[in-house]
């Protein structure tokens, strides 16, 4: 993949990640809503506290800019982390890797 | 579908996320074999993308919504073992940084969706297109293979809370697999959608 390729790529997710912040549905999901109708929505636990929960900003509240924020912080982990997990499979040394 | 923590039992969460380390070990392994380390930045845009997707939640009928998985997407881009990477990826920091699905859980929600998913998406997509001629049977695969996925890491997800005793197994199986089955056609029509988007502007990328 091109660097241009790959930015241009990122400036989708970018996108989509702008629309899902404006046009998303609310409504709880499929297994949510079991959960509802079931009766056991209440036994969920949190065992970890997210920085960004819930797809919010905490310092900006709810609504779209801050679901924006949180999901264009999300593109970014996710690309990174993505390519740092394949370099390491991939068998490639890390580029930092110190000369001795 | 990402299951959050104190739905699953010690156990089922264990077993669950044993059989998922297990699969994962195997990907990075057959993947290693033919890696290509030009597919390392396509899977980290491939992440991008399916995490960015997840976020678009389409409402389906009865006041719930669903949103993609993206294991057969990516499976028919990457092939299904790197897509299994991808989007255990995606699941990490979905669990970690958005608090979306369960830390206990994650084993889990990763059997069923990187796993189960894109694997049994996979033989149906296979399976359809090779069965179909091959004018229609790429995209009648990628529809079938990507609502089975779909359909199927529901049920995975609700044999998992039936076994834990959370809820009636029977009754959780028929709910997950009846709402499912309509996330599922959104995810049939996504998938083509952006496939055969990618077919014309990169035909490249799809080998």
């Amino acid at each position: 993949m091109s660097r241009k390729s790959i930015i241009v790529s990122l400036l989708v997710c970018v996108l989509v990640v702008v629309l899902a912040a404006i046009f998303a549905s609310s409504h709880p999901d499929g297994l949510e809503w079991i959960a509802g109708k079931m009766g056991f929505e209440n036994s969920a636990t949190t065992t970890i506290k997210s920085p960004l929960p819930d797809y919010t900003t905490p310092t900006m509240g709810e609504g779209v800019r801050s679901t924006a924020v949180a999901g264009l912080l999300g593109v970014a982990a996710v690309f990174l982390g993505t390519v740092i997990v394949g370099r390491i499979f991939s068998g490639r040394k890390g580029r930092g890797k110190s000369v001795e | 579908m990402h299951i959050p923590d104190g739905f699953l039992s010690i156990p089922v969460s264990a077993a669950s996320a044993a059989v998922s380390f297990g699969a994962l070990a195997l990907a990075v392994k057959k993947v290693q074999k033919k890696l290509q380390e030009r597919l390392v930045p396509l899977m980290g845009v491939l992440a991008a993308f399916i995490f960015a997707a997840q976020m678009f939640n389409f409402p389906v009928a009865g006041g719930t919504s669903g949103h993609l998985l993206g294991g057969v997407l990516t499976a028919v881009i990457v092939g299904p073992w790197a897509a299994m990477i991808v989007l255990t990826c995606v699941l990490i920091v979905q669990c970690l940084l958005f608090q979306d699905g369960g830390l206990l859980a994650l084993g889990a929600n990763i059997l069923n969706m990187a796993v189960i998913g894109t694997w049994c998406g996979w033989f149906f997509y296979a399976a359809v297109k090779k069965a179909l001629p091959q004018k229609i049977g790429g995209a009648a695969g990628i529809f079938i293979g990507a609502w089975f996925s779909v359909v199927i890491a529901a049920s995975a997800a609700a044999l998992e809370l039936g076994l834990s005793g959370t809820a009636p197994l029977k009754a959780a199986l028929i709910a997950m697999v009846s709402v499912h089955a309509v996330i599922g056609v959104g995810e049939g029509i996504i998938t083509l959608f952006v496939f055969s988007f990618l077919k014309r502007v990169k035909p490249e990328l799809i080998s």
